[in-house]
């Protein structure tokens, strides 16, 4: 098999490794979540420059033998570079919370196209647009549907019988979707308003593009936040880091 | 059934205790026991006693958090430094670095890290209230954000200045750009482009 691999992938975690190498978690178009070396990085006559910054999405070069875990970067080139985001904090804590979500949720080498796509585009929609919620809320909602979970809202996932529209809905991330007041006793679930589901469902089905046509309310990206939260942590068992640091810089000094 | 055991016991304790060093693996841990156990007992004791010491005496500056022997550090115990100048980094260490310059009279803060949310790490982790309290009562006039040129200690560097400006005071930055000696041919664009923000009158 050829050692030689090229593909184009987005930074999603750099640790110090060794003396000045750098460790990254990229994830790539070709072979999905990976782990590489860039050895000498942190050197500053580097040739890696700052092509390796977090966030960045780059043009990798590596090399691996068959059985080795880890890809040696040998070249890499910048394919696009996210301005705004490294000179805006609430941007920056916006992108850190989707890589967050990519780097805690998604296996190792498994390569998916619309993953990447919703991730570059979130990228370029957080660097680009002013309202951020707007941005991570449509991610989140999309995200969840990527690693296979759509909220079910027509009738009790538990049960299966019709539900009644109410202003408050009991959603089970056990049962994956919405269930009825007699199914939900005993169980965890997440209450949300009832429009915060239809709007998930909206948000599911449109494009970033539309995003600039629609309102969202602080207490709907506050809703759709514990949702996706509650469903990822409870299916996956893994706690994402970033959203309280996201909260905490946000409300600093008030 | 159990393992028969042929190493000796303080030799194995010896190999689990280095192995758990960074960078340090098993057969780095073997070996590294292996030559103190071959190594002069007088050494031996010099490296116990090293390691003791490092861990009693040492301690962090109680006003900006440098690593130092005696409390207040040297540099914030010092006369002849400006002291209302306050250079901001991210680890003691990179107070060495500065202070290897010789160019810098003023005095330090350390941050202990840079505001990384996917480490978890937010402003509260930080040594920034610390920071904000010595900001009135030693009379600070100017800052200068030394943090590491990649996209956390960029953030962190913005969040500072977002929360020290409105307190009166000038803040800097550390220039960003072509490091000494390399050549504009293979420096890459967003770096170029940090240094042409960053261009000077001669």
């Amino acid at each position: 098999m050829n050692p030689y691999h090229k593909t184009t992938g987005i930074i999603i975690k750099v640790r110090s490794y060794g003396e000045a190498n750098k460790h990254l978690t990229v994830y790539t178009k070709a072979y999905g979540k990976i782990h590489a070396v860039a050895k000498g990085a942190k050197k500053i006559k580097s040739r890696f420059g700052s092509t390796l910054e977090l966030f960045t999405e780059t043009k990798l070069f590596f090399y691996k033998q068959a059985h080795a875990e880890l890809y040696l970067l040998t070249q890499s080139q910048i394919a696009t570079h996210f301005k705004n985001i490294s000179k805006d904090v609430k941007k920056y804590t916006y992108a850190s919370a989707v890589s967050d979500f990519i780097n805690t949720f998604v296996p190792f080498g498994e390569k998916s196209h619309s993953l990447y796509e919703l991730f570059i585009q979130t990228l370029y929609k957080l660097d680009t647009e002013k309202h951020e919620e707007k941005v991570f809320s449509m991610f989140m909602v999309k995200f969840l549907a990527q690693v296979g979970f759509r909220i079910a809202l027509d009738c009790c996932t538990s049960c299966g019988s019709d539900l009644k529209q109410k202003i408050r809905m009991s959603v089970s991330p056990k049962h994956g979707g919405v269930v009825c007041e007699e199914c939900s006793d005993g169980i965890s679930t997440v209450e949300v308003f009832n429009n915060t589901l239809k709007l998930m469902d909206f948000l599911h089905r449109k494009t970033f593009d539309t995003l600039s046509k629609i309102m969202i309310g602080e207490q709907s990206h506050m809703e759709i936040e514990k949702v996706v939260e509650h469903f990822l942590e409870y299916n996956f068992e893994l706690r994402l880091k970033s959203l309280k640091v996201m909260e905490s810089v946000n409300s600093y000094g008030k | 059934m159990s393992m028969e055991r042929y190493n000796a016991g303080a030799l194995e304790n010896l190999i689990n205790e280095l192995g758990k060093l960074p960078g340090i693996g098993p057969k780095s841990a073997q070996r590294l026991a292996y030559h103190i156990l071959k190594s002069s007992k007088e050494d031996v004791s010099n490296f116990a006693k090293a390691m003791a010491e490092v861990k009693e005496k040492v301690r962090y500056c109680s006003k900006c958090f440098n690593i130092t022997e005696s409390d207040p550090c040297n540099v914030c115990s010092s006369t002849k430094r400006n002291k209302n100048i306050i250079c901001i980094v991210e680890e003691p260490l990179d107070i060495m670095s500065l202070e290897k310059t010789g160019s810098f009279r003023g005095v330090y803060h350390v941050l202990m890290g840079s505001i990384s949310p996917l480490d978890g790490i937010g402003p509260e982790d930080l040594k920034i209230k610390e920071l904000l309290r010595r900001i009135e009562p030693e009379k600070i006039t100017e800052v200068i954000i030394a943090t590491n040129p990649d996209v956390e200690g960029e953030a962190t560097a913005l969040f500072l200045s977002k929360i020290l400006k409105p307190l009166g005071v000038k803040v800097y930055r550390l220039a960003l750009g072509i490091p000494m000696g390399a050549s504009i041919e293979y420096t890459d664009e967003v770096t170029l482009a940090r240094a042409l923000e960053g261009k000077k009158e001669l």
